[in-house]
């Protein structure tokens, strides 16, 4: 493709989308590494593209890496650390949700799938994010969509002290990195297309819980869930519920989520349990709002 | 030897269209399985995203790919990449497969370097094949002008390998550029600190510099050594032979 088809393409983009899936998502009960969420969003977004063709890209920011990892090596697992299990499971990882956007029925063309993984250097200079934005840019030209991951095995931050025998405590940290990432990302990748005529941005956070609550639901049963909520109210509760809030990652997810809303206040953004069946449709395409929508006031 | 990095050029992985070589792919794995089997350590630094990814597009290679559609191939080709290492390695010779994705300035932060040496460590001991390549989605650098000789010399000082073997499509370092002068010998011996003086004709040759280059860097010696000749690892690693040149 060359620069000015490429430019062409870019153009008829109106809708992005910015899907982020927390690692649970993508385990069963028994932490086995299950596929199962990867072709719920496949299918989705065939949808999406039947509807809305090539006026609609899409962006994944996937964890999993660790997790498909681990569920590889079996009883080796404990003697890995969470970045060998990444540097095994990633490939793994990508392999899944290539096959998951393999077409279904004759005459379906398969959706490509590219794989970046990033680290917070590669946004450190204009530089960088030129060149990054450029490469996405190249992908969601032709219709493939980016995947991207942190790159764990070479970064220092966040897994450093996962130790194979790590508590969830320390496991919740890594998962908050990538929260962090995702935000980090949905900011560039919304930055970087601002020249373009979007008329619709989405940032999907997407986890195993169900929104953003008043307090923890696991172990509050009375956590009254928000269908919608405030910058201001994140706020309120990212003061008062460090404790309660912090189990469960929610506060790294309420830190995105405000990142972004506040950047960008036509961008809407959702938390939300991935598990719902046709979340990211209900969003798109039916104008529902199948969690908890973070509104600017 | 027993830990030994080795690094396929991308002329043994490409075609002539510009794709992926699937053949040599199996060729080399069979190889590395015998070493596998032999207790030895490998580390592999492969190249062949773009590659890939111009075969998952069905696209041929042109004369025009820009840095950035030639980075947007290898975002779409290096997990393809990786599934046929998997695909081959794992199902057909129970050998599992980790990818490591690096960029020079990994190397540049000592936090950086100590996390991939223990993440590398790990695998050997684990038995898995480190996959090593280089994160060219991000890298700032032209993929061309990017030598993955370098990298296999900064991997074997990293996890201290005992050999580093560089296989490509000639046979060695010649005393003239074999594909212009038929009387070009191949140098089966060089010691590095004779490599100051090595000043082969064509010294505009890139990958004639980019191998020197690699070996200023590296602690363990280089055979250099064509990737098409039939059992060239069970040749230098197993029978200790040298059917190119050994730069020591």
């Amino acid at each position: 493709m060359n620069i000015d088809s490429q430019q062409s393409a870019l153009e008829k983009i109106t809708t992005l989308v910015v899907l982020k899936n927390g690692s649970n998502l993508l385990m069963d009960d028994e932490n086995h590494f299950n596929r199962n969420y990867q072709e719920a969003i496949a299918a989705q977004i065939r949808e999406i593209r039947k509807q809305l063709g090539e006026t609609v890209a899409f962006v994944i920011v996937s964890s999993g890496a660790v997790a498909a990892g681990r569920d590889r090596a079996g009883k080796n697992r404990r003697l890995m650390n969470d970045q060998a299990l990444a540097a095994l499971g990633q490939p793994l990882l990508m392999k899944s949700w290539d096959e998951a956007f393999i077409g279904q029925t004759e005459g379906e063309e398969d959706i490509l799938v590219a794989q970046a993984l990033v680290t917070k250097i590669d946004f450190a200079s204009k530089r960088r994010r030129k060149n990054i934005r450029d490469t996405l840019a190249s992908l969601l030209a032709t219709g493939v969509i980016p995947i991207l991951n942190e790159n764990d095995t070479v970064c220092v931050e966040e897994l450093k002290y996962v130790k194979a025998d790590a508590t969830q405590e320390t496991r919740e940290k890594t998962a908050m990195a990538n929260d962090a990432l995702s935000a980090m990302v949905t900011e560039e990748v919304l930055k970087m297309f601002a020249e373009l005529n979007l008329t619709q941005k989405f940032f999907i956070l997407a986890s195993d819980v169900d929104g953003v609550y008043d307090k923890n639901p696991r172990g509050n049963p009375d956590a009254i869930l928000y269908p919608e909520i405030s910058i201001a109210g994140l706020e309120a509760i990212d003061a008062n519920g460090k404790g309660e809030n912090g189990a469960g990652g929610m506060e790294t997810k309420i830190g995105a989520a405000k990142t972004i809303k506040s950047s960008y206040p036509d961008c809407r953004v959702f938390v939300l349990n991935g598990n719902k069946p046709n979340f990211l449709t209900k969003i798109v395409l039916e104008g529902e709002n199948p969690g908890s929508e973070i509104v600017a006031a | 030897m027993q830990r030994i990095v080795v690094k396929i050029g991308s002329q043994l992985l490409t075609r002539e269209n510009g794709w992926l070589n699937i053949e040599f792919l199996e060729k080399l794995v069979k190889e590395i399985k015998r070493l596998h089997t032999n207790k030895k350590e490998v580390i592999l630094i492969t190249s062949g995203a773009v590659a890939a990814g111009r075969e998952e597009l069905k696209q041929k290679i042109h004369p025009g790919e820009t840095l950035h559609e030639k980075q947007a191939l290898a975002a779409i080709g290096q997990s393809s990449l990786m599934r046929k290492y998997h695909h081959i390695f794992t199902k057909e010779n129970d050998i599992h497969v980790a990818q490591i994705l690096l960029q020079l300035h990994d190397f540049e932060n000592l936090d950086t370097v100590q996390n991939t040496h223990n993440v590398l460590k790990l695998l050997l001991r684990r038995g898995v094949l480190p996959v090593v390549n280089e994160n060219e989605v991000t890298s700032m650098d032209e993929i061309k002008a990017l030598s993955k000789d370098r990298l296999a010399a900064k991997i074997a000082n990293l996890v201290g390998a005992d050999a580093i073997v560089l296989l490509s499509d000639v046979a060695g370092l010649f005393d003239a550029n074999p594909h212009t002068n038929p009387k070009a010998k191949l140098i089966s011996e060089i010691q590095k600190s004779d490599l100051k003086k090595f000043r082969p004709k064509d010294a505009k040759d890139q990958e004639v510099k980019d191998k020197i280059e690699a070996a200023k860097i590296a602690e363990a010696p280089i055979w250099i050594a064509d990737g098409n000749l039939k059992g060239v690892l069970t040749q230098i690693v197993l029978q200790e032979e040298n059917p190119g040149t050994l730069i020591a």
